[in-house]
């Protein structure tokens, strides 16, 4: 009885020596928005973390991959920089995916720094927010300037001169309001008129009459993620605008696929620029857009799955090269800053000085494909930078 | 007790009364030292705790609107705001000493509030619900649409805030906050206490009871709107000061109507009328929702609400108001049984 009690006593010590080796973990806080109007953001962080993990599995490195998942609520700074300091200081994380929106980026970044914490920004995309003042960010999403630039030029190119520019009137609306008029400037464009339409008033029968009057030959829009996106293009439907043959043009936010099918028709034609389309063609996406469908149903891959995902990516691949030993923000920093990978989206690098992105911008017109309202993408502009 | 010293003959003298009044008693000591020792739980998260004085302060502020003077506001965190901004721009354009930015950002808090009160003293019900909506909701569109001057959506960047008293740097475990933010609330409770159970104080609350018969008294009922306005806003602004010092942020979140509405329903589940009750509130809803948020990150709303729920069916009047009257009886019975 004493033999067996020793055994089993030895064997369980090997065991607990071998379960506190296996035990090195990586914490991973993912700070998104899972709750209330802006709830969409965490279900797609959600549906990318399991998708890569379902495939890449929960250890990379030799260490296990632990998630703390903090609601942020959207954009709330106070919120989001006591969950960061809550989940720095108490919980440990090694890096971060989030927070998202610029506020709560901006509020989060001292404490990252102080603390030499890695971040992924999967949110944000105001310029400028990445770099010296918080040097252990990455961001995997986007910058307004690569959205809203490249448009101008393509407009012009194709013969539609005078261009009328409709933004919300908010701090990323303007931000790309000036963006895009410098760049109409520099293709020797002319801008036909522009309006800043604010963002608690859906009603754009105005708007669109002043649009008509304008002359214009095409449209820039850029309206937030949402319920204006779709409202200004059925107002540009009902109206009448859009059979005058005015061409329609905007960033990605307003044919996002996540809702583009409450929009309905009315959205064929828009041309816009985007970082990813689910119709993109390579294959590596079309194993993505195949076993994102598998997992999450439905659902459709709106950028922000994309921009976690890939912070995924860049994480595994990371604690891959660190190997055994324990988590080192600096190593890893200077692993990811300068790294260039293909994502589901295309080649993407991220910029060794300052850890912001540079990735292909495509310009995407709506489709029907099979019967379904796709961005399908007409021309791309390679290795678009940040500025 | 001798004879003199009598409820009655206290009663009798008007300086008698208010010093019975304002004597603080034994609850009232124990709660602000149970406040302080959180500070030496083991695993306390400082952060949050900061954020519940902040929170705690601003409902005290609406407290003494509507508690005290029976005034209802929707649009509360503009005065919040008003104080975040303020320390905010102090902060950005090199005032960057935090106690008397805080003072500056309560005067100017409390000056706006001032001229509220006269806007609407001669407003009630309803319609004071809606005017002070609005006033909300311009102030709100005015910084969320400039963006040139307060960064509008992406909030004020750049904030420099000193260490207090050149000694305590606000660092990332939060313990400078934790003091900084529990030592201005206690001071400007201790101040707000004093107001309140003053003559001041005693004229607001007949006020609220019943206005015509305090004008014939001859007590100028719309005057001390304004002033009650004004001390309301010194209040709230100071815990928007505070909100902004301790995160060196500021956002247009900070006066946004959400949180004019979570200063109320803090206030409702804490008890009006009693000072106390925005802190306990504060303490029970943020508590709450941290810890409900941590175990649910997606479906904590519908467990908060349940919870709001059962909290306001079980204790109609408020947490406070209630358990102070199960233990009035309490004392009631134990003293009538020999």
């Amino acid at each position: 009885m004493r033999i067996v009690c020793s055994a089993l006593a030895a064997t369980a010590l090997t065991l607990a020596g071998f379960a506190a080796q296996a035990q090195e973990t990586v914490k991973i806080g993912i700070l998104q928005s899972f709750s209330g109007i802006t709830s969409l953001g965490g279900q797609q962080a959600d549906g990318a973390v399991k998708l890569f993990m379902k495939k890449y599995g929960d250890t990379a490195g030799g260490k296990k991959i632990e998630l703390i998942r903090r609601d942020t609520t959207g954009p709330n700074p106070e919120v989001a920089k006591r969950l960061v300091q809550e989940v720095v200081t108490r919980e440990r994380v090694n890096l971060l995916i989030g927070p998202d929106y610029t506020p709560n980026t901006l509020a989060a970044a001292p404490i990252l720094m102080e603390a030499k914490v890695p971040s992924f920004v999967t949110g944000a995309a105001t310029t400028g927010i990445i770099g010296e003042k918080s040097k252990y960010s990455t961001r995997t999403f986007f910058a307004v300037p690569q959205l809203c630039r490249p448009l101008a030029s393509y407009a012009v190119k194709n013969g539609w001169k005078r261009v009328y520019v409709a933004v919300a009137d908010f701090a990323p609306g303007h931000d790309c309001e000036k963006y895009f008029l410098e760049a109409l400037k520099e293709a020797n464009g002319e801008l036909a008129g522009n309006v800043r339409i604010p963002v608690s008033n859906p009603e754009f029968s105005g708007y669109m009459q002043r649009m008509r009057d304008a002359k214009a030959d095409a449209v820039f829009i850029f309206m937030p993620i949402g319920e204006l996106s779709i409202g200004i293009l059925r107002a540009i439907n009902d109206s009448g605008l859009k059979s005058t043959g005015i061409k329609i043009m905007g960033t990605g936010d307003i044919t996002d696929e996540t809702y583009i099918d409450a929009v309905g028709d009315a959205a064929i034609g828009t041309i816009t620029t985007g970082i990813y389309s689910t119709q993109h063609n390579s294959p590596l996406n079309k194993e993505f857009v195949k076993e994102w469908a598998e997992l999450n149903g439905k659902q459709r891959i709106g950028w922000g799955a994309l921009a976690v995902y890939d912070s995924m990516r860049l994480t595994y691949d990371a604690l891959n090269a660190q190997g055994a030993g324990k988590f080192d923000a600096d190593k890893f920093i200077s692993f990811v800053h300068g790294r260039t990978f293909e994502s589901p989206r295309g080649p993407v690098t991220i910029d060794k000085n300052n850890g912001d992105i540079i990735q292909n911008i495509y310009i995407r017109r709506v489709d029907k494909v099979d019967g379904v309202l796709q961005n399908v993408e007409i021309e791309s502009f390679s290795n678009v930078g940040f500025k | 007790m001798s004879a003199f010293d009598s409820p009655q003959n206290r009663a009798a003298s008007g300086t008698g009364y208010f010093a019975s009044l304002s004597r603080w008693n034994i609850f009232e000591i124990l709660f602000w030292l149970a406040l302080a020792s959180l500070y030496f739980w083991p695993h306390a998260d400082l952060v949050l705790m900061s954020q519940i004085f902040i929170w705690g302060l601003f409902a005290m502020s609406l407290d003494v609107l509507l508690g005290y003077r029976g005034i209802p506001s929707l649009g509360h965190a503009a005065f919040f705001g008003i104080g975040a901004y303020v320390a905010g721009y102090c902060g950005k354009f090199g005032w960057t000493e935090p106690i008397s930015a805080l003072v500056l950002a309560m005067l100017v808090a409390a000056g706006v509030g001032w001229l509220t009160g006269k806007l609407v003293q001669r407003v009630a019900g309803v319609a004071l619900l809606m005017v002070t909506l609005g006033l909300n909701l311009i102030l709100y569109d005015l910084v969320h649409r400039s963006t040139e001057i307060t960064g509008g959506d992406d909030g004020l960047q750049g904030i420099v805030i000193d260490p207090v008293l050149g000694l305590f740097r606000f660092d990332i475990f939060g313990r400078t906050a934790f003091w900084y933010a529990l030592i201005v609330t206690f001071v400007l409770f201790v101040a707000t206490r004093a107001i309140i159970k003053s003559p001041f104080g005693l004229a607001l609350t007949g006020a609220r009871e019943n206005p015509r018969r305090m004008i014939m008294l001859g007590a100028p009922v719309e005057g001390d709107v304004s002033r009650a306005f004004a001390l309301a806003a010194a209040l709230a602004g100071a815990s928007g000061a505070l909100l902004t010092q301790t995160t060196q942020f500021v956002a247009p979140s900070s006066l946004s109507f959400q949180r004019s509405a979570d200063v109320l329903v803090i206030l409702i589940i804490g008890g009006a009328g009693r000072l106390y009750g925005g802190f306990i509130g504060a303490l029970i809803f943020l508590f709450l929702r941290d810890w409900l948020a941590a175990i649910s990150p997606v479906y904590w709303y519908f467990w908060i609400g349940l919870l709001l729920v059962v909290v306001v069916s079980f204790f109609r009047k408020g947490i406070l108001p209630t358990i102070e009257d199960v233990y009035t009886r309490w004392r009631g019975r134990r003293g009538a049984s020999p």
